[in-house]
């Protein structure tokens, strides 16, 4: 089903609460950024580091993979998503893990890894609470951080067979539970915001302590991190950790930003995953590797807060899904950038300034392979085709117009067809 | 210091004037003021299981993040409050998975 159909039915079950919900966010994000005072010299700052960082991916790699070896720690590269869940399936039989708790990563949801390890017989457990509700539901994350933002209390109670519907009753049920998985797991999965390449540390934020009860308590720990989360420098990460929480929920920071080095006691491996990323590297989409998942542009969005992220049925919604899911599979995902009214708000909110409204115009162009849309799309860009097109288009009767646009004109009428270009008015 | 409080009060932290029985003792380095974060060098299971963790930790501060990272070179964590989630439909609560409580101790 395509974004527009799936977003209706949202809308009308629970559009307005999830879209009050994240504008509220987005209201917090606002005031959290105005509390600095160069937020936008922040911007400037973490946008060029980024722009650096995809310049020169390959070296960084490199220098990131010798320094991580330097403290202790095994690195892996995998270029494709089967080779990635190939070596977590390696290490957790070397272990003999049959139970895993892994903590937020939209990398590994990326590469689909709980069915596959489920597949093998290795139970994964997502300790997120939010994204164990998902889990427990047999769904996927309709947002990168608020991964069950679409669900209401009484939902979270039913699977949990609760009649107390009260959210910190059921969170600290859900802890409880969890907590019991915690104990009886084998290894930790983590995902990883930020690779240090000038010293070899992977760095994890999180607000539940998810990643860091998990790490801590396992004697294997395995990152799996998609190597467009690398920065040059430790300096370069306190640019991103003044910004990354308080444009994705508006707090000055998460509750935990660990720094992994060193592993004591324990193996740590680190999976290098490109999938894809080398070869966006060199398209007209490069710019999409900037993105540090912050999700601000996702809680701004009018389209995504009143569809839903399911609405569009890749595991990273919203623009920047947009432009990432087409890119993965082109004609499942053709109808994403057009679920966008091109207003910019993305484009405002983007804290390493990825040109949201060009790519997404370049992303319309991208998926249209119709002839006569292209043939279309030339020809009124000419004065005297224009003028043709707008005399058929002013002859034909209204009602059969209608018809031939009626989807748009479900919800609006249509416009007078105007007689010259807007450019040459 | 003041601003470092009130940062650290929002991410529902407390201050403690002396250390309750009962609450798991960790060493912080120093905070960061715009964050309301501590740096801590420790990292452990204790830290995350126990359901009350108190923070002993000088009157060092740096202004932000930035500032941070000239101070770090090895592992460690930044620590700001209990832990927490908003996941059940957006409603913030504590004790998410580690501490209920988190509380620094000046020294």
């Amino acid at each position: 089903m395509k974004h527009y159909k799936l977003a209706i039915k949202f809308y009308k079950e629970k559009g307005p609460r999830h879209d009050k919900n994240l504008w509220n966010i987005r209201q917090k994000r606002d005031k959290a950024i105005k509390e600095i005072d160069k937020w936008e010299q922040l911007r400037t700052k973490a946008s060029e580091i980024k722009e650096y960082v995809i310049e020169h991916l390959e070296e960084l790699i490199e220098e990131f993979t010798k320094n991580a070896k330097k403290q202790g720690i095994e690195v892996y590269y995998a270029k494709t998503k089967q080779e990635h869940n190939e070596i977590i399936l390696k290490l957790l039989k070397e272990k003999k893990a049959k139970k895993v708790v892994k903590s937020k990563s939209m990398l590994t949801e990326e590469c689909d890894l709980n069915e596959f390890l489920k597949e093998n017989k290795i139970e994964v457990i997502d300790t997120d609470l939010g994204e164990r509700i998902v889990q427990l539901r047999g769904e996927k994350p309709s947002h990168i951080v608020l991964p069950a933002i679409h669900t209401t209390k009484e939902e979270v109670a039913k699977i949990l067979n609760e009649t107390n519907s009260d959210p910190t009753y059921l969170t600290h049920k859900m802890r409880k539970l969890l907590r019991e998985e915690f104990l009886t797991s084998k290894a930790a999965i983590t995902g990883a915001n930020f690779l240090i390449a000038d010293k070899g540390f992977a760095v994890v934020c999180t607000n539940e302590g998810n990643a860091d009860l998990g790490v801590t308590l396992n004697k294997l720990h395995i990152i799996s991190v998609g190597i467009d989360k690398l920065l040059p420098s430790i300096k370069d990460l306190g640019i991103f950790l003044r910004m990354l929480a308080r444009n994705a929920t508006g707090q000055k920071i998460t509750t935990y930003t660990t720094i992994f080095g060193k592993p004591t006691n324990q193996k740590r491996v680190i999976i290098l995953v490109d999938n894809g990323r080398i070869k966006r590297k060199k398209s007209e989409f490069k710019e999409t590797l900037k993105c540090i998942r912050c999700s601000a542009c996702l809680t701004t969005c009018p389209v995504f807060r009143r569809s839903g992220g399911h609405a569009y049925r890749y595991i990273i919604p919203g623009p920047i899904g947009s432009l990432l899911a087409p890119l993965v599979d082109k004609e499942e995902y053709k109808d994403l950038p057009f679920a966008c009214t091109l207003c910019g708000s993305c484009e405002m909110v983007c804290p390493v300034k990825i040109p949201f409204s060009k790519q997404l115009i370049n992303m319309r162009k991208y998926v249209t392979k119709n002839k006569i849309m292209k043939i279309a799309e030339k020809s009124i860009h000419s004065d005297k085709t224009f003028k043709l097109f707008s005399l058929i288009l002013r002859l034909t009767p209204k009602p059969l117009l209608q018809k031939a646009f009626k989807e748009w004109s479900k919800y609006k009428k249509l416009p007078n067809i105007p007689q010259k270009r807007f450019i040459s008015l | 210091m003041e601003e470092f409080i009130k940062n650290w009060e929002t991410a529902g932290g407390e201050i403690l004037t002396t250390i309750p029985k009962g609450w798991y003792v960790i060493e912080g380095k120093f905070g960061i003021i715009e964050s309301g974060a501590v740096w801590v060098e420790e990292y452990n299971k204790e830290m995350f299981l126990s359901e009350k963790l108190a923070i002993k930790m000088p009157k060092k501060f740096v202004n932000n993040m930035e500032e941070a990272m000239e101070l770090i070179e090895n592992s460690g964590i930044f620590i700001s409050g209990p832990s927490k989630t908003a996941d059940v439909e957006s409603f913030l609560v504590y004790g998410a998975h580690g501490p209920f409580k988190c509380g620094i101790y000046f020294i």
